[in-house]
């Protein structure tokens, strides 16, 4: 076992240009824990950051990182007052958002602006967390392995992981301590790992949210896209107990006073200007090789963007005709049709940005290196994953087209644990335990049929891609229910589907109450929604079984390879992928060229927004008072030098899924924006991060500013900040 | 920046009046250059004296730029006669020698030798001996030449009449060759006579394949950024005396007495740069409601009839390569001119351009009242009234235009002339004529309609079956379409007549505002030689984005689909590409300069125009206009117009490596600062 997988040098910066194989100067998602022993600090004061390490991140004391957390599940926040105010994506509160919207009161269409904290909404369900504590368990970890405590493969999973991470705060100063939550997460494709303590906050409250044709401008058509005039963002505010912990909503409870928040700087940007976003990033997987990402770009995003085409054109044809069905499957379409053009700017980027060359390039060098490395194992690592991608690919492909197909689009699926416990239940005769399961099967029953869900909708789906699915997969691989559609339905699977949808026992509560009325194991067993469910979650686990040897080799393969390649660079700091833990990212202010002959500017004004303006389609309306504000162009201290009012900017900062709402921030550590979103020429910067193209889409805090505070009214928001210029 | 100087013309025009002429505006009279513009072309950037670009009595570039045909440019490059123009010029030259087994239109053409270069019957050059202006002498004419009619001032036939009679008081000897033409300008404010001497042994020398004269064909016409290596070469033949003659296996490469030198230097942003050519036609002086009816009626109709007729043709194309042949250019010339309709439209919105035209307006009435004269105003109030009046005369002229002439092709053809490929033309005369009912109303129809109705029972099918069928039918057809067009052109005679007075007191107060504001004047392109100048320089495209002024064989090979014919790429030239093989053509930077943009007054004509630098050397060849820019027809925006150019250099390359077509180059004179 080799030890310090991961080589710490004194690097002297003016070498870096000396190693043709430098890391390229954006690049990279650091670990705030790692700056001072990795000098990427020193490299972050060289591109301009007038911080010290400690401003950053300090264990021992507040630092900037204490005004940024997780948002909800996927998000990033920050803290911009002393009143724990978080400024966020819209998209990132976008389901807060939609929960409290109706057609009565539609948030979503009209924004929402409250005037006061008591008309601030709870949202339950959403959390807001910081990072309360890290800390480097590698070498218990390593120990572990070295006892035989847990295999190698083992020791980068979740159950021992979890194991090891209730262990330490057991013997924490966070014992006891509910709202606080432990993490272990494996680095560096397991050759490091560490321990996050987490301090979740359950009572967040929305408080403000431009209406979608500011917070979501451009829709579809924009996404992914600059130049763009989108003003992504909502608010939402901490409340806590009385002593500022964590607590479940109460009226009682009270604004956070949060020990840190950010200063805001309105003083303006300009090309080539120090900028670095704090954040979440979700995950990255810059370590693949050729092979893999060949599997990837076959495997994964082909099925998804054929599957997801048939399934976003049909929920947009009951979602133009309804506004109730538009409101209720917003979220699911914004969901869906995200990745769906990611999948698509992937596969081309990939080819455009000639990555597959790229990565042969390093493993050619890799082999070189391995030929003369005391590492036995990095002769064979990359060939032993080729074997592996061989192997694999077909399982992914099926896995992809399985759960594309039928787990994310499809919701009429049968509560199949709560069936076999009745089941069972009937069997055995137990009356008790039937009469308790018979309630479970009525709250089951308004789950399926929650407030954003029809059940129309969802039958016109399913009879949309399962002949989608049978395209893509040869009939001896598919789910055995299609054995049934041939046998029982003659190869209708319309006939089937319309089994499900109105024969089985949750088609209708009328059915459910027949059910109810006299429960039996045979209605059980030939109901139609579990026969699909079943079937699809039998192939589900057959394929993912199929998968598990595969996946712990490569697993071993990774962590060799990365290792090995963290020793052919030696002299460069090295920064792990993506996994939804907090890092630092620094790069510039700064424009580029898409193609030959055009130039993208670094920013986007509020002419933008009136050249793109459009009342006719839904993605391109302006309001009509932002109309009137943008055409008569008093935008004040928000305002640049030459009276335009900046709305986006670009900055080369390497960003992903998950940073979405984080702060983006001067030398100064002063907020001067929101990261939303990444350029189409970059998203294959999920595996290859490409300096002349890739850029971060941020929303410009003076924008965010006037929204607020001159188009929603918000003048009491702005004067909570601390706003410099 | 660049503009300095210039911006002192512009700020003292600005604040006399808000019609005032952009620094870059302008298609000049050659005859005016030394006088109106020579100063401010020095200032920005022209190094040569204002005589070595235009002169009646040496040698100039004018004498190196001649008319393409009836409608484009060319230059001289050569002292053997050798010709640079568009590949789009050359179009119909190069389809009339390609076949199916020889198709110069998919491969190109290459002549090996001089012996090889092909003939072509029917196209012709134009030099332009000598300008003059003479306005005085045609005002004293007319004040004594009988004119019943009142319409002697523009009447072509007169005008040539007074050219002979001018040519004979200055005791000019005029050869076969020589042609003689007195055009009005200005409305008939000011005549020119121009003496020119015409070409006709012009041959075919070399073209590339459409895969570059006409990469990104349809799609990218018309717009930035580009990457169309639209040039073709032709050759000046005349007898052993150097003499215009008809074609003759004994005519011999004219010995011209000026070419063009040829600067591989390369040009930056900010270069000064100059256009001659021959710009067909443009409207700057129109009113508002004149634009309205411009978009109302003319575009309208060119952007729906023309639509619909290129679809039917596509479709036939694309199943059968002699059917593409056969209808390329057709189906070329009809796209072009309906994708600039479209343009111009959307131009004409995005621009404001009506909003401009009424400030302008304003400016001359105000003009007017200080001058003391409501004769603007009348001539204003009269051209809006006209407008009006001929709506219905002028919507009806222009749907029997574009769907029932232009359109129907086999029309034209001879008696006893066997119609191509009857199949398509059907389609389209079917389309054509439900199009021409759904636009005009049936009581203002052409009257083959009354018989449409009375024998076929209106059943459409079976009249184009008849005309197909029966010589006797298509007579009376085309009969009827000749009855409606001169049937309009009587009804809208008086007020046509009428326009063209009250157009002439407008461009006249328009010209008297201007002079007082010493502000340069041009008038409408009407196809004679221009001048225009200015800069190299990209444009601001939409909020964000920037279009710069160059591009490269990079973004030719990022274009590159191979299964679009439109943006197909030689595997040769992508070999060149690979292998950097640019010989001295690149750029410093290691890339093969394309095409280039810069703020030039040009439009249709100006193909195969030259642009010249400050040194007047060679620097590109003209061939397009922005679609942003297509607005400028009526009226020029500095920030939006550009004229797109081939950088020589690509040419070169592709004459030189593409063809290695050397001994083209060894003709030319080639340098490199």
């Amino acid at each position: 076992m080799n030890k310090l997988i991961f080589r710490v040098v004194v690097l002297a910066l003016s070498l870096t240009t000396m190693f043709t194989t430098s890391l390229r100067a954006d690049e990279g998602m650091w670990l705030l824990q790692l700056m001072k022993e990795q000098h990427s600090i020193e490299l972050m004061q060289a591109a301009g950051l007038k911080l010290d390490a400690n401003e950053l991140y300090n264990p021992h004391g507040t630092s900037l990182k204490d005004a940024v957390g997780i948002f909800g599940n996927g998000c990033t926040g920050e803290i911009i007052s002393d009143a724990g105010l978080i400024l966020t994506n819209h998209h990132c509160g976008f389901s807060a958002i939609q929960q409290h919207s109706s057609v009565e009161h539609d948030y979503l269409t009209n924004g929402f602006w409250s005037k006061n904290r008591s008309e601030e909404l709870s949202s339950p369900g959403l959390s807001f967390t910081y990072v309360d504590k890290i800390v480097d368990i590698t070498e218990q970890v390593n120990n572990d392995i070295l006892e035989g405590n847990v295999s190698e493969a083992a020791a980068m999973g979740s159950k021992y992981l979890a194991k090891v991470a209730d262990k330490m705060k057991a013997n924490s100063e966070y014992k006891g301590k509910s709202y606080i939550r432990v993490l272990a997460l494996p680095f560096y494709a397991g050759n490091k790992t560490y321990l996050f303590y987490l301090k979740v906050y359950n009572d967040i409250r929305m408080v403000a949210a431009p209406p979608q044709s500011v917070g979501k401008f451009g829709g579809e058509t924009d996404n992914w896209m600059w130049p763009r005039h989108t003003g992504d963002f909502s608010m939402f505010r901490i409340y806590a107990d009385k002593e500022g912990n964590p607590a479940p909503y109460s009226v009682d409870n009270v604004p956070l006073k949060t020990k840190k928040h950010l200063t805001i700087n309105i003083g303006g940007i300009k090309d080539g200007d120090y900028a670095m976003v704090m954040g979440f990033p979700g995950s990255t997987e810059r370590y693949l090789t050729a092979s893999e990402i060949s599997e990837l770009m076959d495997a994964v995003n082909t099925p998804r963007i054929t599957i997801r085409t048939a399934y976003l054109n049909c929920l947009h044809e009951f979602m133009s005709k309804s506004d109730k069905t538009r409101i209720q499957y917003a979220t699911k379409y914004a969901h869906s049709s995200n990745y769906w053009k990611n999948a698509i700017g992937m596969n081309k980027a990939i080819v455009k940005n000639k990555v597959l060359d790229t990565k042969l390039a390093i493993q050619k060098r890799f082999q070189a290196f391995a030929a003369t490395a005391q590492d036995p194992l990095y002769q064979d690592v990359i060939k032993n994953i080729d074997a592996n991608v061989e192997l694999s690919s077909d399982l992914m492909y099926q896995y992809t087209a399985l759960t594309e197909s039928f787990f994310r689009p499809i919701e009429f699926l049968a509560p199949i644990s709560l069936y076999k416990d009745m089941i069972k239940a009937l069997k055995s005769k137990d009356k008790k335990k039937i009469k308790q399961l018979k309630q479970d099967f009525l709250e089951s029953f308004d789950g399926i049929y929650n407030k954003d869900y029809d059940s129309a909708v969802d039958r016109k789906v399913a009879a949309t891609l399962y002949p989608v699915y049978t395209d893509l997969i040869p009939a001896d691989k598919r789910p055995s229910f299609f054995k049934e559609i041939t046998e029982k339905y003659n190869d209708r699977y319309d006939l089937f589907i319309d089994a499900v949808y109105d024969h089985s026992i949750m088609s209708s509560k009328k059915n459910l109450n027949a059910f109810l009325a006299r429960p039996s194991v045979e209605s059980l067993e030939n109901d139609p929604q579990a026969i699909f469910t079943n079937s699809i979650v039998n192939k589900l686990q057959e394929l993912k079984k199929a998968r598990i040897p595969l996946a712990d080799k490569l697993a071993m393969y990774h962590k060799t390879y990365i290792r090995g390649l963290g020793e052919m660079n030696t002299a460069e700091p090295n920064y792990p992928d993506a996994n939804f833990t907090m890092r630092l990212t620094y790069g510039n202010v700064k424009s580029y060229n898409p193609k030959d002959g055009v130039h993208y500017n670094y920013y986007t004004t509020q002419k933008g927004i009136l050249e793109k303006e459009d009342n006719t389609s839904e993605e391109f309306v302006v309001p009509a008072k932002l109309h009137d504000m943008l055409v008569a162009r008093d935008f004040g201290p928000y305002a640049m030098e030459d009276g335009n009012l900046p709305v986006c900017f670009l900055t080369t900062n390497d960003i992903t899924g998950g940073n979405s709402g984080s702060p983006v921030m001067n030398s100064r550590g002063e907020l001067i924006g929101c990261a939303f979103d990444g350029n189409w020429e970059s998203l294959s910067g999920d595996i290859h991060f490409d300096d002349q193209l890739q850029r971060c889409i941020c929303l410009d805090i003076r924008y965010m500013l006037f929204i607020l505070d001159k188009f929603g009214g918000c003048h009491h928001l702005v004067e909570e900040m601390t706003i410099v210029k | 920046m660049f503009r300095r100087s210039l911006l002192i013309v512009a700020t003292l025009a600005a604040s006399l009046s808000t019609s005032s002429v952009s620094a870059d505006e302008g298609m000049y009279m050659l005859t005016d250059l030394k006088a109106q513009n020579a100063a401010v072309m020095q200032d920005m950037g022209l190094e040569i004296p204002i005589e070595a670009v235009f002169s009646n009595s040496t040698l100039s570039l004018k004498d190196a730029v001649v008319h393409f045909g009836r409608g484009c440019t060319a230059e001289i490059i050569s002292d053997q006669g050798l010709l640079l123009t568009n590949h789009h010029c050359g179009y119909s030259a190069i389809q009339s020698q390609s076949s199916v087994e020889h198709d110069y239109l998919t491969d190109g053409f290459w002549a090996t030798r001089q012996a090889d270069e092909l003939p072509i019957p029917g196209l012709t050059i134009t030099y332009i001996d000598k300008i003059y202006d003479v306005t005085a002498y045609v005002n004293k004419q007319l004040s004594i030449d009988p004119d019943p009619e009142g319409i002697n001032y523009l009447s072509p036939s007169y005008l040539e009449q007074v050219a002979n009679r001018w040519a004979k008081q200055e005791g000019m000897t005029l050869t076969k060759a020589t042609q003689l033409e007195l055009k009005p300008f200005y409305g008939s404010n000011r005549y020119y006579l121009f003496v020119k001497t015409v070409y006709s042994d012009i041959r075919m020398v070399g073209a590339p394949p459409s895969a570059i004269g006409k990469f990104g064909a349809d799609t990218d016409n018309w717009m930035w950024p580009r990457h169309t290596g639209d040039f073709s070469l032709f050759r000046i033949y005349a007898d052993q005396d150097g003499k215009p003659a008809e074609y003759s296996a004994s005519n011999v490469p004219l010995k011209v007495k000026k070419s063009l030198a040829i600067n591989i230097g390369g040009v930056k942003e900010g270069d000064f740069a100059m256009i001659l050519g021959f710009p067909g036609r443009n409207w700057r002086y129109m009113i508002a409601p004149e634009v309205k009816e411009r978009m109302e009626i003319t575009n309208f109709m060119r952007e729906h009839v023309r639509g619909a007729r290129q679809e039917i043709l596509m479709d036939a194309m694309e199943k059968d390569p002699a059917v593409r042949i056969f209808y390329a250019s057709k189906y070329a010339s009809s796209a072009n001119y309906w994708k600039n309709a479209i343009g111009m439209n959307e131009g004409l919105d995005r621009l404001h351009i009506l909003d401009t035209k009424k400030q302008q307006e304003e400016a001359l009435f105000q003009f007017g009242k200080e001058t003391g004269t409501a004769a603007y105003q009348q001539a204003y109030d009269q051209i809006a009234a006209i407008v009006k009046k001929r709506h219905n005369a002028s919507w009806d002229r222009e749907a029997l235009n574009e769907a029932l002439v232009r359109s129907l092709d086999f029309m034209s053809q001879k008696e006893g002339e066997k119609t191509p490929y009857p199949a398509v033309e059907k389609l389209v005369c079917r389309k054509m004529i439900h199009l021409y009912m759904d636009y005009v109303p049936a009581s203002r129809r052409i009257s083959i309609f009354t018989l449409i109705e009375a024998k076929y029972y209106g059943d459409i099918d079976r009249f184009v079956d008849a005309v197909f069928a029966d010589p006797k039918m298509k007579t009376r057809f085309g009969q009827s379409i000749k009855n409606g067009l001169d049937r309009s052109a009587e009804e809208m005679k008086v007020d046509n007549e009428s326009y063209d007075r009250a157009h002439k007191v407008w461009v006249a107060g328009i010209m008297k505002m201007r002079e007082k504001n010493q502000l340069p004047l041009y008038p409408d392109a009407n196809s004679t030689m221009r001048l225009t100048y200015g800069h190299v320089m990209g444009y601001s495209y939409r909020d964000g984005i920037d279009y710069l002024p160059f591009t490269t064989l990079e973004g030719v090979m990022a274009k590159e689909d191979t299964l679009l014919s439109e943006f197909t790429v030689p595997a040769y030239l992508k070999k060149l590409y690979q292998t950097k093989d640019y010989g001295s053509y690149a750029r410093p930077d290691g890339r093969m300069p394309v095409c280039f943009i810069g703020d030039l007054d040009t439009t249709g004509g100006n193909s195969g125009s030259p642009v010249i630098n400050g040194k007047g050397q060679l620097i590109g060849l003209n061939f397009d206009r922005n679609y942003e820019g297509l607005s400028g027809d009526i009226a020029y925006k500095p920030n939006t117009q550009r004229s797109i150019a081939v950088d020589i250099r690509y040419v070169l390359f592709l004459i030189d490596k593409y063809a290695g077509a050397s001994r083209l180059i060894e003709e030319m004179n080639i340098v490199k600062d």
